[in-house]
């Protein structure tokens, strides 16, 4: 049976993106990073869509009951849910954002959450071990049969095309959240550094330099976004794969058995802690994408004019409800 | 964390072993890509420095505030692997410039 990660392999070839079995059936290159993100979709969806269901308020014929989410993954999307709206959001965003771009947001969590957690299951080594039973013989063969069998695994989200894809949603989403909040006249006071310097106009030598910076940072944010998750993803799996790779080397190596069995003892304990390390990774990294997402397009609302026209709002309402009041009218907004 | 150590080690191992390698065969051209190597193993160390410089202020100023106030403990707990979450980030940037610079 073929040593898997053996014989000075590069362990960075089991983490970049390759190509999968699907290219010879579909004769276009399929990688194994578009399998992964079609059925993490499909596996997100379904899982959302479950506890949608689930989460709902049930009839009133449960009594008590009604308000109670019943099955675990339900459950595990409501607290989630509920903790990131709640302690996350809406401190950040404020409610009115955080309630008009939490489906947005919490897409974008859960997506790059499933497309992570599909990462860490061994995937391309099971697919390897049971294709070894067939019984290949030489490794010609098994390079040129390697490309055949490789149906789905791997993690999408190390792959940087498909980071740049999600913080090009990121990007579009704060643009938009621009455009219409402050509208194009107001993104570009924004971009040249905000209301209260344009409008004084001795300041105005400072705002070339202020609108080159603002507009690289309109592009670098969500590529550093990008770049945090692939970078994240690449360097933990390759430490795993590195890791899991010692024993291996130590058996190709020639070294006595037990030399070999301590060290894969040694190397694969470490391995199993840096598993559960991954597994934390994979949810944190979700979230700080999402969050900072969330940050950047709660820096494009309207921060301080908001508290004058609320007061304005609020003595036209007091002045206007006392005269309404009087004869009983019902006024709305 | 581990990750980026480890992660500096093996660019680090790559560049070495790649030039060192190639000294058997003697020829001059073989030491094309020793300024890469030397460039991208001093970059992953100095992210490495940085990372662990800035880690270790995220995590000594909330232990000092959760010793000051502990019933905020897990607020600040929260806001400490957030923050560190996103320095650790930051380093990995030059992590993939050193890759980058290697696998080109």
């Amino acid at each position: 049976m073929t040593l898997l990660l053996a014989s000075g392999a590069n362990p960075l070839g089991h983490v970049l993106d390759q190509s999968s079995g699907f290219s010879e059936k579909f004769g276009t290159d399929v990688k194994l990073s578009v399998v992964s993100l079609l059925v993490g979709a499909l596996i997100a969806l379904v899982w959302l869509l479950y506890s949608a269901s689930r989460i709902r308020i049930g009839p009133e014929s449960q009594g008590h009951d009604r308000w109670v989410t019943k099955g675990r993954p339900a459950q595990i999307v409501e607290v989630l849910v509920d903790g990131l709206y709640s302690q996350m959001l809406e401190p950040v965003m404020g409610a009115r954002l955080a309630r008009a771009w939490l489906p947005f947001l919490l897409s974008l969590f859960f997506f790059v959450l499933v497309l992570n957690l599909m990462g860490l299951v061994p995937l391309m080594d099971i697919q390897e071990i049971a294709h070894s039973f067939g019984g290949h013989g030489t490794e010609e063969e098994n390079a040129a049969a390697k490309k055949a069998m490789l149906w789905i695994g791997g993690t999408a989200t190390a792959s940087l095309s498909v980071n740049m894809a999600l913080a090009l949603w990121a990007f579009l989403a704060i643009q938009w959240q621009s455009v219409r909040e402050l509208g194009v006249k107001g993104t570009l006071e924004h971009l040249c550094g905000g209301h209260e310097l344009v409008a004084n106009k001795g300041l105005w030598f400072v705002v070339p330099i202020i609108f080159v910076v603002e507009v690289l940072g309109m592009v670098i944010k969500p590529a550093a976004l990008a770049i945090r998750l692939f970078a994240n993803m690449v360097g933990g799996h390759t430490l795993m794969a590195t890791l899991m790779m010692f024993g291996a080397m130590a058996g190709s190596a020639g070294l006595a058995m037990f030399a070999v069995g301590g060290i894969s003892l040694l190397a694969g304990g470490f391995a199993v802690i840096i598993t559960f390390l991954e597994l934390f990774v994979a949810f944190l990294q979700a979230f700080v994408f999402m969050f900072l997402t969330a940050v950047f397009i709660s820096q494009m609302a309207h921060h301080g004019e908001h508290h004058d026209e609320e007061h304005g709002h609020e003595d036209h309402h007091g002045s206007e409800s006392a005269a309404a009041h009087a004869p009983g009218a019902v006024h709305g907004h | 964390m581990k990750n980026t150590t480890t992660l500096a080690i093996i660019a680090a191992a790559t560049a070495a072993s790649s030039v060192l390698a190639d000294t058997g065969a003697a020829a001059a051209a073989d030491y094309k890509g020793m300024g890469v190597g030397i460039g991208a193993g001093i970059v992953g160390g100095l992210a490495v420095i940085g990372a662990g410089l800035g880690i270790g202020r995220i995590g000594a100023s909330a232990n000092e505030s959760t010793a000051r106030q502990p019933e905020m403990g897990g607020r600040i707990f929260t806001n400490m692997i957030l923050t560190a979450a996103l320095v650790e980030g930051v380093a990995l940037f030059a992590v993939v410039v050193s890759l980058l610079g290697i696998n080109k």
